[in-house]
């Protein structure tokens, strides 16, 4: 009878302990999945569930390189590959190849160029050089050498009948798109890299684009989807850009019928990075470095049709995608780790 | 003759006694006495008509013995002058204050409550002079035609009991009183106790420990320490008093479980068993949590992480027995993954645990804790998360835990 | 005529019986003297009590209605005077003076003092609410062991019934009051102040004693003092000697003669582990100077062996160089502080010791100076771990080099600061370390 304290003790415990019930059903309430994402998050990013396979490249490429090497995804027939290509010391070329449960299946160097194609022959062209899509081995020398001027995508389209548009650019601080026309339906050796012929100069509010993605829609009388940006000067967002998704006929380019309103009248989206656009069954796929999220993205529209959450940043990591969707490959190029996803769409 | 011989008896005894009475007689007629009417405390003033009678059975039967009554109109000047109403007067400060005014030596005040054919009585004998109660009665009677009888037959009685006694000296405050005695009690038994952190005055016992002070002041302030093997020692301000309270210590904990929940781990749960080289300050813990991530895309599998960890913290500042106590630690860890559904072998992420910072508060005994973990990467061997990047969860922040400290040994 | 004066006797003689009766009546009745009341009864018993081997208590009785609901003023009076009557009854209670019902102050100190006006040495508040189920709440306060004994409330499931109220015999309240005040005895309250003893102090020569008497006690060359201090009693007193950790203790006099004081020399050298900025390690010894709080630190970091957090690729930095101090400080708080305060600065010298090649001062920042502020803590015995904020400010022959060395943080060089010509500071530099006192 003597201590009143008690009953306050047991009043304030039951306060303490509806606070946090409190919390987490405010939290609830949001009821968004980006929300839920964000909560459940991991300190391992959601892409560790995805991952399928990977390959070690970190003894083999070191830190200061890693940022030269492209990712390329190319399916001939039923063989498919996954290939890093890349000139690091800018004498010669070194491409490793793997399969597409990313088995090494063989490392060329002293190539010239560093572009990725699959030809009308259905070899698996590499640089300077064509493969057999069965075995990779070495069918011989291309009559020159691809270049690639996309860190995502293809490098080279293939056209109607026997050409392959190679060697996309925009001249430097201008809008005006570059390409060569190469004939490649005879043997390597005999590939015909003619000059580059101009494709348009774009008209719009911009001044000048760089290329960060070019896609094939795998049909040979149908599209490309080129997304293109402004350079930017490396400021604290990195690599990301305002990218535009340019959709045209390949045949237009050899005709010369790529209109040069095509620019301002293609959609675009904010905060994308340059190095991470990709494409496959139909969509491209991107990368929101604002938003920490993956983008599935209407080319003809600029909607965004699903979001992915990463839970970490993706925008050191060179993406691939196979066209045909099922897969997509990551080349992280801080720890040099080859990575092998399931779709996450 | 025969007349004579009758009153021989009667006239001896009065001879005999009529000194000893006489003397109690002056005394008594020496004695003035103020008597208040009684006071009708029944609700609404009913049976009003009974104050007179009550009142004047008083008067009759203290004037009857031989006090010298002091006339009314000496006290009700006085009443008037401090705004008293006469039939009002019975708290002990007012008689004795109007009686003083009366000049009286002995004041009666009373009063009386009727309900339901029943009568309360109260009447009370005040020493004007020294301030207090000299006897006096309450009590209830059936108001019948006998009550008359019976109330008078209580107050002569009454009138009986008054002895002015010379009573034994009250200590004030003026004096110095001593206590030779302390008995300390506590709960707990095997609580050693020392005076200012020198005499040794024994262990508790039964709850009790006596300390012999040698007579020091009372309301003297002294610190106490108390200690016992397994337990936190603690100091304790006390009051020099008969008997005093010692609260308990707070046990040494060697050992506690910890139940983890974490941020950025929220598929899962963790135990952490702390072992404490130094009680409740230096800690070692060792830590396991097990967590999956639950996938959002069918595609996806449910990667299965084990995070075990060897950290060395310590308590800073607070000490054991306060609500509220925080602390720092670090250490190192590996957390090993394994993703079923894919040829992948198991990765092992080995990390610094560079900067633990935790605080806790008691909850029922039982501390809640709140602790946040900066953890760097170290990329030995086959990891995923690779090397550098402190771990973070949404939007950047590193994980932070709640927890529960379960003490065990 | 016979009958009528026999018949008359008997009542005569009945009528005086009870005077003289009366007269050798020693009934003890409730009749006490107030303490400091200078009048004698008028009536005195014809035989004089012994001397009392106890005094009652004296408790300044308040009782009051509740704010809400609470007895009529009437009825408070009815409850009072049951209440006085119950604890009258019992033995060795303690005297009641009744406050009446005047309004009781509200804060402490105030009601102590009512309370000693009215000569009591305790009083109770006893607070009466609710009519149907009345709660009793009872507060009371002890001014001679000055703390409060009684804190509660008593609860009762029926209502008070003023006509029956003298059989209310208030045990809820009554009895933990009998308790908390028996009656003292005689040997409580007839010895007077403790008289004071001799205390001779033992201690270093030289030691200056505080908190024993109002001016310091200075220890004699003999090794003691001597000091005349009331007893039993309590102290607490302070020792501080050159050469000596200052010794702090209590102390419970009762009868002992001599009081030897235990005193620590201070430790003359104390040794420290440290990381500078967190990863650099470093080791220093500390020379205490002897009768001020000065002392001299020499020490050296290395920078050959850290970590560093800059979620690159390497955590491990390692530099082929050596930083070399001298310190000279001050402590600001006493050595038997659980934390100590204190300051210094000193000059430091910066080496490099490349591989394969000679040692040789650093060409960027060849010396500079340091002030330093820091904080010992005492961790368990002679170890403790400290914490020091040490901005310096470095010279450095190539300024412009020095400056790009910083990186650009968004423009500012900040937490360098640069001094030209020939200069830098350093804002943000912390050590945090163990030491260890031999």
């Amino acid at each position: 009878m003597e201590m009143n304290g008690l009953v306050h003790g047991g009043r304030s415990l039951a306060m303490r302990a509806a606070a946090p019930l409190i919390v987490v059903a405010a939290v609830l309430t949001l009821g968004s999945c980006q929300v839920l994402e964000f909560i459940f998050g991991s300190v391992f990013p959601a892409t560790v569930g995805l991952t399928k396979a990977r390959a070690d490249l970190s003894g083999t490429i070191d830190s200061s390189s890693a940022g030269a090497f492209n990712l390329r995804v190319v399916q001939s027939g039923s063989n498919g590959y996954v290939i890093l290509v890349g000139n690091p010391g800018g004498i010669s070329t070194t491409a490793y190849v793997y399969d597409l449960n990313l088995n090494p299946v063989t490392t060329l160097t002293g190539l010239t160029g560093d572009g990725v194609l699959v030809d009308v022959n259905g070899n698996i062209d590499i640089c300077s050089n064509a493969y057999s899509p069965t075995t990779m081995a070495n069918l011989g020398a291309l009559g020159g050498s691809i270049y690639s001027y996309n860190p995502g995508g293809v490098d080279g389209l293939q056209n109607t009948g026997t050409s392959e548009l190679v060697n996309l650019n925009f001249t430097q601080g201008t809008t005006t798109l570059n390409f060569v026309s190469a004939t490649s339906a005879v043997p390597p050796a005999s590939w015909t890299f003619p000059a580059p012929t101009a494709v348009q100069t774009f008209t719009g509010s911009v001044s000048s684009l760089q290329l960060n993605a070019v896609f094939d829609d795998g049909n040979p009388s149908g599209n490309a989807i080129l997304v293109v940006s402004q350079p930017t000067s490396g400021g604290n967002n990195g690599n990301a850009a305002t990218c535009y998704f340019m959709t045209t006929l390949k045949a237009n380019f050899p005709a010369g019928a790529v209109p040069p309103t095509l620019l301002s009248s293609s959609p675009s989206l904010d905060n994308i990075e340059t190095q991470c656009v990709g494409y496959a069954q139909g969509s491209i796929i991107a990368y929101d470095a604002k938003a920490g999220q993956f983008l599935k993205v209407d080319p003809a529209s600029g909607s965004i049709q699903k979001t992915f959450y990463t839970g970490s940043d993706m925008s050191n990591t060179r993406l691939g995608y196979l066209v045909a969707g099922g897969y997509f490959y990551g080349f992280d190029t801080r720890s040099r780790v080859l990575t092998k996803y399931a779709t996450w769409w | 003759m025969r007349n004579i011989r009758t009153l021989v008896v009667p006239v001896l005894f009065l001879l005999a006694v009529v000194p000893v009475a006489w003397s109690a007689d002056a005394r008594v007629a020496a004695t003035s006495v103020c008597v208040f009417p009684l006071s009708n405390l029944t609700p609404d003033g009913k049976f009003q008509e009974h104050q007179k009678p009550l009142s004047d059975a008083v008067e009759q039967e203290f004037a009857a013995v031989g006090y010298r009554m002091v006339p009314a109109g000496q006290w009700q000047a006085e009443a008037a002058k401090e705004k008293v109403p006469a039939d009002r007067i019975t708290e002990a400060p007012v008689v004795l204050r109007l009686g003083q005014g009366a000049d009286a030596d002995m004041a009666v005040s009373g009063f009386y409550w009727m309900e339901g054919g029943r009568i309360l009585i109260s009447i009370q004998c005040y020493d004007v002079k020294a301030g207090t109660l000299i006897t006096g009665f309450l009590h209830t009677w059936r108001f019948n035609l006998g009550f008359y009888n019976s109330i008078h037959a209580e107050i002569a009685d009454l009138v009986q009991k008054v002895v002015f006694l010379t009573g034994p000296r009250l200590i004030t405050l003026k004096d110095s009183v001593r206590v030779d005695q302390i008995t300390f009690t506590s709960p707990q038994d095997g609580m050693e106790v020392l005076i200012e952190g020198q005499d040794n005055v024994g262990r508790i016992k039964d709850g009790t420990l006596v300390f012999d002070t040698g007579g020091i002041k009372a309301g003297t302030p002294l610190l106490v320490q108390k200690r016992q093997e397994g337990y936190h020692p603690l100091s304790q301000s006390i009051i020099v008093a008969p008997e005093v309270a010692l609260t308990p210590l707070p046990r040494e904990n060697r050992l506690s479980l910890e139940l983890d929940w974490t941020a950025g781990q929220l598929e899962g749960a963790g135990a952490t068993l702390r072992w404490y080289p130094v009680p409740d300050w230096i800690m070692v813990n060792f830590s396991e949590y097990l967590y999956g991530q639950i996938p959002y895309v069918q595609n996806a599998s449910l990667p299965i992480h084990a995070d075990s960890e060897l950290l060395a913290g310590l308590y800073l500042f607070l000490p054991p027995q306060s609500d509220f106590r925080f602390g720092v630690s670090s250490g190192v860890g590996t957390i090993l993954s394994w993703i079923p559904g894919t040829t992948l072998p198991i990765y092992t992420d080995v990390y610094l645990n560079l900067l633990s910072l935790w605080g806790e508060y008691k909850v029922a005994g039982f501390p809640i804790l709140l602790r946040m973990d900066v953890k760097i990467p170290l990329g030995l061997g086959t990891s995923l998360l690779g090397s550098g990047n402190v771990l973070t969860w949404g939007g950047g922040i590193p994980p932070i835990t709640v927890g529960m400290v379960l003490p065990w040994k | 005529m016979r009958n009528l004066r026999s018949i008359l006797a008997a009542p005569v003689l009945l009528v005086l019986l009870p005077f003289l009766a009366q007269g050798q009546d020693r009934s003890p009745a409730p009749a006490s003297d107030a303490a400091g009341s200078a009048a004698q009864p008028q009536l005195a018993s014809t035989q004089s009590p012994p001397a009392p081997d106890k005094a009652p208590r004296r408790l300044l009785f308040v009782m009051e209605g509740g704010f809400v609901g609470g007895p009529s003023s009437d009825q408070l009076v009815i409850l009072k005077r049951s209440f006085l009557t119950a604890l009258a009854d019992r033995d060795d209670a303690p005297e009641p003076v009744d406050f009446g019902s005047k309004p009781f102050p509200g804060s402490l100190a105030d009601r102590n003092k009512t309370a000693r006006d009215a000569g009591a040495d305790c009083w109770v508040l006893v607070r009466v609410s609710g009519l149907g189920s009345p709660t009793i709440s009872v507060l009371s306060y002890d001014l001679l062991y000055n703390q409060i004994v009684l804190d509660f409330s008593a609860h009762r499931s029926e209502g008070f019934s003023m006509v029956d109220i003298s059989r209310e015999r208030w045990d809820d309240v009554i009895l933990p009051l009998l308790k908390k005040y028996p009656p003292l005895v005689a040997r409580a309250y007839n010895r007077g102040p403790p008289a004071p003893a001799t205390l001779t102090i033992r201690a270093v020569p030289g030691t200056v004693v505080t908190g024993l008497s109002p001016r310091p006690l200075t220890v004699g060359p003999g090794g003691t003092v001597d000091v005349d201090l009331p007893s039993p009693a309590a102290y607490s007193l302070r020792a501080t000697a050159s050469g000596y950790i200052p010794t702090q203790a209590g102390l419970y006099l009762n009868g002992q003669a001599e009081l030897p004081l235990a005193q620590e020399r201070s430790p003359w050298l104390k040794l420290d582990g440290s990381f500078l900025d967190g990863f650099f390690p470093g080791v220093a010894a500390t020379f205490a100077l002897p009768a001020l709080p000065l002392f001299a630190r020499v020490g050296f970091t290395t920078f050959r062996a850290g970590i560093a957090v800059n979620g690159g690729d390497n955590l491990a930095i390692s530099l082929p160089l050596t930083q070399f101090t001298l310190l000279l400080g001050i402590y600001l708080s006493p050595e038997d502080r659980p934390t100590r305060w204190y300051v210094g600065t000193g000059p430091l010298l910066r080496v490099s010791f490349p591989s394969g090649g000679p040692f040789t001062i650093d060409q960027l920042i060849p010396f500079g100076v340091q002030a330093v502020g820091g904080v010992e803590l005492s961790l368990v015995g002679k170890l403790k771990t400290f914490i020091e904020y040490t901005p310096g400010w470095y010279y450095t022959p190539l300024p412009d080099l020095f400056a790009l060395s910083f990186g650009n943080n968004g423009g500012s060089t900040f937490p360098y600061l640069n001094l030209p010509p020939a200069g830098a500071v350093d804002l943000i530099e912390l050590r945090i370390g163990l030491r260890y006192a031999l």
